[in-house]
């Protein structure tokens, strides 16, 4: 359950999930884009902090992310033996410290991509943290409103968005409840080897599948009963309206994005 | 209100060939009139045809053959269909299955938006529809942290926002525990009070529809008898034939008039106990 719980949303009323949703879905793709494209270290360095205050200030859990920069240790484990170790340049100033050699300059690059993987992680989580799927969704459809007019449904693109999003902490109980089920009947995939552990999994994929493919069903259902016909007729639910706020979030993230070219 | 005429109705419609040859239809050859304000109570052994029926009512389903219409407008005319399902609302068994928005001012917002529900209203509609069914949780609070009896609440709130003429309650206490199944009940009476809507309610539990206007009672795809209730719970082969028992104070009415005791039909559960502790 803790897996994915980065990815729930929850009320905690503060700053962030003020701003306006079509703005938070730029600023994340702006601020990603300058973490992708930053080479400087010290600059990488300054934005997962700056990331981390808006942590804070989203009043999120710091357990919570703690635990989710500890679940891609394992990645940032790969991405430091492969940046340092493997992928060396000859030149490059070696480091020995006792049998293992490791190049100085990789083990630069290795903390940036593993800054740069922990940024990316930490944006998306507080953009979904602090948005309500429905609110996520009704902002990416204005968003991508443009693009109706070459007929694509884009509507109905980000009705499945924000209903997976919205079914996906009763998925993961359901997973959960199927793994508890099959583990008091003996199966199951946390005894012996891999390979049977492998195929413990299928068991609890299987009725995962069917349980989904029926609730999709039920709900299409409700959703058709209770006149849901596409976006046809529908009134938008909340009114959204640009504030000095979200303009400030806007003008710092390209900001930060210009940065990259000047530091 | 509703007009159901000669109506039958396959899932998947039977072809030629030998396999499907014996296929049966989840409802035939239906026709019952449901008249506006009328309390209905669709009774049944599980696939006897009342959850397909509430969902032609919708238009959900079409007929295969004959027509079902709703203040006059044909379910199966395609121009119709958003008329009919602002007349019909039905809330389901699953409330969990139902429930589109994250929080409950969301999720009730959801079938207002649908209908095009003036925005600047949107807010005081979901309060007011909070407020009728007496659910303890404001718009904010998160769908997921409300028990089962609160989630069918929320349920029942969000199709009450778009003020349905009709309103079918498909199974809708069976998930919910004793207590929480009563409180149900009694807001949907209390609610009904102040709106009187056409109720038709689908369940297994007679003492849930004692005061119903009317008992269908369904068998392989049929209604097999329809009636006051107090005439159809005389007859216990029939209900038994239907897979239905009688509620318990309803059973020992019946044994005290075969011994010879003189009790009304119409007598509530208070009235018997009253009678009882007299004679004592």
């Amino acid at each position: 359950m803790a897996g994915a719980s980065f990815l729930l949303y929850q009320k905690r009323d503060s700053l962030l999930e003020r701003w306006d949703p079509r703005m938070k879905i730029v600023a994340v793709l702006l601020f990603g884009a300058a973490l992708l494209l930053t080479h400087s270290l010290g600059l990488k360095t300054v934005q997962l902090l700056l990331l981390i205050v808006l942590w804070g200030m989203a009043k999120l859990s710091w357990r919570v992310l703690v635990f989710t920069l500890l679940s891609l240790s394992l990645f940032f484990a790969s991405t430091m033996i492969y940046q340092s170790v493997l992928t060396a340049v000859p030149g490059e100033s070696m480091i020995t410290w006792g049998w293992l050699s490791f190049s100085s300059q990789g083990v630069i690059r290795g903390i940036m991509m593993c800054e740069q993987i922990a940024g990316i992680v930490l944006l998306l989580a507080l953009l979904v943290r602090t948005t309500s799927p429905i609110i996520l969704a009704e902002g990416l459809e204005m968003l991508l409103k443009p693009l109706k007019k070459w007929r694509l449904p884009v509507h109905e693109a980000v009705m499945m968005f924000s209903i997976a999003l919205r079914f996906l902490p009763i998925l993961i109980e359901e997973f959960d409840k199927i793994r508890k089920a099959q583990l008091a009947r003996g199966g199951g995939f946390h005894r012996k080897g891999v390979s049977t552990r492998f195929r413990g999994v299928l068991p609890m994929l299987m009725p995962l599948f069917v349980m989904s493919i029926i609730r999709a069903k039920d709900l299409a259902v409700a959703m058709e009963s209770r006149c849901y016909q596409g976006d046809e007729g529908r009134t938008p639910i909340r009114v959204y309206r640009l504030r000095v706020s979200d303009y400030a979030v806007f003008s710092f993230s390209i900001v930060n994005l210009a940065a990259i070219f000047v530091w | 209100m509703i007009d159901i005429r000669d109506t039958t109705f396959y899932y998947n419609m039977p072809q030629d060939d030998e396999e499907d040859a014996g296929r049966k239809p989840a409802l035939s050859h239906i026709s019952l009139t449901i008249a506006a304000g009328e309390f209905v109570a669709f009774l049944g052994r599980n696939g006897s045809g009342k959850s397909s029926l509430s969902r032609l009512l919708n238009g959900i389903e079409l007929p295969t053959e004959g027509t079902v219409s709703v203040e006059g407008h044909v379910t199966s005319d395609k121009a119709a269909l958003s008329a009919v399902r602002r007349i019909v609302q039905i809330v389901f068994q699953n409330p969990e299955n139902q429930q589109v928005g994250i929080t409950v001012g969301e999720d009730i917002a959801f079938g207002l938006s649908n209908i095009g529900w003036p925005q600047h209203d949107i807010a005081n509609r979901v309060a007011w529809a909070i407020n009728l069914v007496g659910l303890d949780a404001d718009e904010d609070r998160p769908v997921s942290n409300l028990s089962g009896g609160e989630k069918q609440k929320l349920a029942l709130a969000a199709v009450l926002a778009l003020a349905p003429r009709c309103l079918i309650l498909d199974e809708a206490t069976s998930m919910l525990d004793p207590v929480a199944r009563r409180q149900f009940v009694a807001t949907l009476h209390e609610v009904r009070k102040q709106y009187p809507f056409t109720l038709i309610y689908i369940t297994h539990h007679l003492e849930e529809v004692t005061d119903a206007d009317r008992w269908l009672l369904f068998r392989a795809g049929k209604v097999v008898a329809s009636g006051t209730p107090n005439v159809l719970a005389q007859d216990t082969r029939l209900l038994e034939d239907c897979g239905l028992e009688l509620p318990y104070y309803w059973k020992l009415a019946g044994l005290l008039r075969e011994s010879g005791i003189s009790v009304p039909s119409d007598m509530n559960e208070l009235e018997l106990r009253e009678l009882l502790c007299k004679s004592s």
